[in-house]
């Protein structure tokens, strides 16, 4: 009688469980690679969901060779290989076979009846794919198998029904997805990826962006030195903006090094600059070569000096800066070691800053060196306004979506009357110029742009 | 003699690889002394709890030996039945026996050792009853635990197909809402409870699975360490180690529990390869109740020659390129299998026996049919593409392209004359084949060749 309650129990907690023939079996090396990837990931949990995240990612690369031989994986832009998204997007997104994008959801080794899926691979057409599929992964017995999938088309029928949770994760049912991975195949053999119709971007991000500026520049500083999920911290129509923004989130990501010059501005100096690169109307300086100057540039005032290498006298009127003083700038640049292109252009602005008057002065020009994409130079010289000192401690900063570039003050040591700095940037990057006066007043340009 | 004497023979097992009982005269005079009335139907846990405390506390040395063996007896027949259960419930058709797996856990010799030889193996029983702990669970219940946890053991089911989370990879395999959802809807337990759980999970995580990447640990989980135990308990900031450790196994069973009610246990694709279940398989294929069939039936009637080609071309191109995935002589026995299972049609456990395989999952394995038909019908569906006049609708719209595709499993599934009319059937096809189903008749004739220029 007791030997039968025994076996009842032994066949309880003796429970086998029956893998499939087609489950993958990942190597050592393949395991420990996975657990690299993650080790840098200091919360818990997010640690744990990238590696099995990575386990997934290995699983499926494998099964497609081993499986599907014909179909090639392209994982360049997986989104659990790039550090800024790995342990923010808990999913491998933007894998791509034949045309068509994946998503994969790593699930436990026997999934629930609730698949959770990120909000970000529902509602970011940047992270949408053609085809959902849950991965179930045997940890211990490093063994990855595919499970079942979704087609996007069949699911954005039905999400409507599905309110997202707070967690920015949607529960969706198991039994959507279906089992059949060979109709999976199919489709990825036989089918165009136009059969799906992903949605377009609709919002525009600049916009979402310059309405949402204020208090990303209050939250974000948040998400730097906290471990807690996002979630906790932005709205999901913030967190949308900023998973739309690679910027933002390595921004995010990265350590920030402390300033070299003590400031009085803002605690988050790049932040600040970053969003405005983001979201401000550009001063397009390409069009001084053809001798334009872009609506923006001239409601601000901004006047074009003729070509370096042309000896036209320069007017000795209010308005244009007298030769003799743009002279002296060349010659005060040459002094410094820079030399100026022949076919750079050169135009100048009035400023007030605070209750200081100044003259900013910007010179550009383009350039390729053999092999190199083309480039453009931005080279900013501040000087006083006629008549005036520049005061010292006034301070010239530069930045690009990367990071501040240039930090720059005027000391009485240097015994110079201007503040200048020179940047090289491909034509597809802005620069952010803002000035300081000792007074604390500042003035950010609009961004320049090639 | 009945039950009691599990508590004083050993399961042993033989130099032939089969197990035997040895009666252990120690162990018998001191249990029968311990326990002269064992018709009052004692309960087991009483009997065990009785021994473990003089195994523990008896100031008598012989005692204490004496009692450890007859709980190292019962131990010894627990496994016995661990074995026998696991060849009952698999052994069949992963082609193994108790036999295959008491090498791994039989291994008490039944001599005293209570302490670990240096450098020496412990047995298992031993290792079973040092960490045993009568007020925390049985000790069936503890040794199926432990011989679950038995890594050659696992590591042998695991190469048949078949494998064992243990508690650890359970309690990391799961969420906090998966807590809660399995604690209150499964369980109902009380919200406190649950936020009890659900506590002890969080600090387990950031200690356990945080560790077991850092350390690089792969493969089977090994219980928490006491450190790692110590440092949960300070998390928890209340709890003892040891009743840390036990309430973990506590909340691991619990999930367990519900792993097992809500998971199907026949594998799925058992009975799907044997030639008498095609039936089944094409019941599985044309679910379909789509009015526009007969139109995608059209569709095949209108490429059929096409079709026949595309079907040729395909099974060349799946046949070869599987083959090249299998290393020599796997490549062999592929060809052979397939050609045994199309072409005369035997079972998956007759094919093994013809090929040398031991089992008929390792058939399964090889031959992969279900995959191998999908590959088919993919490449033809593939190669009739530029035959196709309307693409857009055959290909952009995927539930066409998959009602297409069961469209093929059925025409591959269907007798020969049904597609071909009869005449042009008999023409191209060779005697004895007629019967058979399309996709068989076509695989015998590729293999015919693919064997034929091999072996002649």
């Amino acid at each position: 009688m007791m030997y039968e309650a025994g076996t009842a129990l032994m066949e309880r907690f003796l429970d086998p469980e029956i893998l499939p023939e087609s489950v993958i079996s990942l190597g050592p090396a393949t395991m420990e690679q996975a657990m690299a990837r993650s080790r840098s990931i200091s919360h818990p949990d997010r640690q744990w969901q990238t590696y099995l995240n990575t386990l997934a990612l290995f699983g499926v690369a494998q099964w497609f060779a081993q499986r599907a031989g014909d179909i090639s994986l392209n994982q360049g832009q997986a989104s659990i290989l790039l550090p800024s998204y790995a342990s923010v997007i808990p999913a491998v997104c933007n894998l791509v076979a034949k045309g068509f994008k994946l998503c994969l959801i790593a699930t436990t080794s026997q999934p629930d009846e609730v698949v959770e899926i990120p909000r970000a691979a529902i509602d970011l057409p940047d992270f949408i794919p053609h085809f959902y599929v849950v991965v179930a992964i045997y940890e211990e017995q490093a063994q990855v198998m595919l499970h079942s999938f979704l087609r996007y088309d069949q699911l954005a029928s039905r999400i409507a029904t599905i309110p997202p949770d707070e967690d920015w994760t949607y529960p969706i049912p198991l039994n959507w997805f279906d089992p059949n991975i060979d109709r999976f195949l199919l489709y990825l053999r036989c089918a165009d990826p136009g059969a799906i119709a992903l949605p377009e971007p609709v919002i525009d991000l600049r916009t979402a962006l310059a309405t949402l500026q204020t208090e990303l520049l209050h939250l974000l500083p948040q998400l730097q030195v906290n471990d807690r999920p996002w979630w906790q911290t932005l709205t999901w129509e913030q967190g949308s903006v900023v998973l739309s923004t690679p910027p933002l989130l390595n921004w995010i990501l990265t350590p920030q090094s402390p300033s070299p010059l003590p400031t009085a501005d803002s605690p988050h100096p790049h932040l600040s600059d970053l969003l405005q690169l983001l979201t401000r109307p550009l001063i397009n300086v390409g069009n001084w070569l053809q001798d334009q100057l872009d609506d923006l540039a001239q409601q601000l005032s901004w006047v074009l000096l003729p070509p370096l290498s042309s000896q036209m006298r320069l007017k000795e009127s209010g308005d244009t800066m007298p030769r003799d003083e743009f002279e002296a700038i060349v010659t005060q640049l040459q002094r410094q070691g820079v030399t100026l292109l022949p076919d750079a252009r050169a135009a100048f602005s009035n400023l007030v800053i605070g209750t200081i008057p100044v003259r900013l002065c910007v010179i550009t020009a383009t350039f390729q060196e053999a092999g190199q994409p083309p480039e453009w130079s931005l080279l900013v010289v501040v000087g006083p306004a006629p008549g005036n000192h520049l005061p010292y401690g006034t301070r010239l900063r530069i930045s690009d979506t990367t990071g501040i570039l240039v930090q720059r003050s005027l000391t009485p040591v240097q015994g110079e009357e201007y503040l200048f700095s020179e940047i090289f940037g491909t034509l597809d990057e802005t620069f952010l110029v803002t000035i300081t006066v000792p007074d604390g007043a500042s003035l950010s340009l609009p961004p320049f742009s090639w | 003699m009945g039950q009691a004497s599990r508590y004083w023979t050993l399961v042993k097992l033989g130099s032939n690889g089969r197990s035997y009982t040895e009666a252990i005269a120690v162990a018998r005079q001191f249990f029968q002394a311990q326990f002269p009335d064992l018709e009052d139907d004692i309960p087991e846990g009483k009997i065990q709890q009785q021994l473990w405390q003089i195994r523990q506390h008896s100031s008598h040395p012989p005692d204490q030996f004496a009692a450890e063996l007859c709980l190292r007896c019962f131990i010894s027949h627990q496994v016995e039945q661990v074995c026998i259960q696991l060849e009952t419930q698999f052994g069949d058709y992963y082609g193994f026996t108790r036999h295959d797996l008491f090498p791994y856990v039989l291994d008490d010799p039944g001599k005293a050792g209570s302490q670990k030889q240096p450098g020496g193996y412990q047995p298992l029983g031993l290792q079973i009853l040092q960490k045993f702990d009568p007020d925390r669970a049985s000790l069936t219940t503890w040794t199926v635990r432990l011989v679950r946890q038995h890594p050659e053991l696992n590591q042998f089911l695991l190469e048949q197909g078949l494998c064992m989370l243990s508690d650890w990879a359970i309690l990391n395999d799961t969420t906090q809402k998966k807590l809660r959802r399995v604690l209150t809807q499964f369980h109902h337990l009380t919200e406190i409870e649950v936020q009890q759980s659900s506590l002890l999970l969080e600090s387990y995580h950031a200690i356990y699975r945080r560790d077991r990447i850092l350390q690089g640990q792969k493969g089977q989980c090994l219980s928490p360490t006491t450190a790692q135990l110590q440092a949960i308990a300070n998390q928890m900031q209340t709890l003892s180690p040891s009743t840390i450790l036990a309430r973990l196994h506590t909340l691991a069973d619990r999930l367990r529990q519900q792993r097992i009610a809500t998971r199907g246990s026949v594998p799925s694709n058992y009975s799907l390869d044997q030639p008498e279940n095609a039936a089944l398989l094409e019941s599985f294929s044309t679910e379909s109740d789509d009015p526009s069939d007969a139109q995608q039936l059209e569709f095949l009637q209108a490429y059929r020659q096409q079709f026949l080609t595309c079907l040729d071309q395909s099974l060349e191109q799946v046949i070869r390129s599987r083959q090249q995935t299998l290393k020599s002589p796997k490549d062999q026995s592929f060809l052979r299998g397939l050609h045994l299972f199309y072409c005369q049609s035997l079972s998956m456990t007759e094919i093994a026996i013809e090929i040398g395989l031991k089992a008929q999952y390792e058939v399964t394995r090889l031959l992969k049919l279900k995959e191998f038909r999908a590959d088919v019908r993919h490449k033809l569906l593939d190669g009739l593409r530029q035959y196709v006049r309307d693409k857009a609708k055959s290909y952009l719209d995927l539930d066409h392209l998959n009602h297409l595709d069961q469209q093929i499993e059925v025409a591959l599934s269907e007798q020969i004359d049904a597609l071909i009319q009869k005449d042009e059937a008999k023409a191209t096809t060779p005697k004895g084949y007629g019967s058979r189903s399309l996709l068989a008749q076509q695989v015998c004739r590729s293999l015919d060749q693919v064997l034929g220029s091999t072996t002649s």
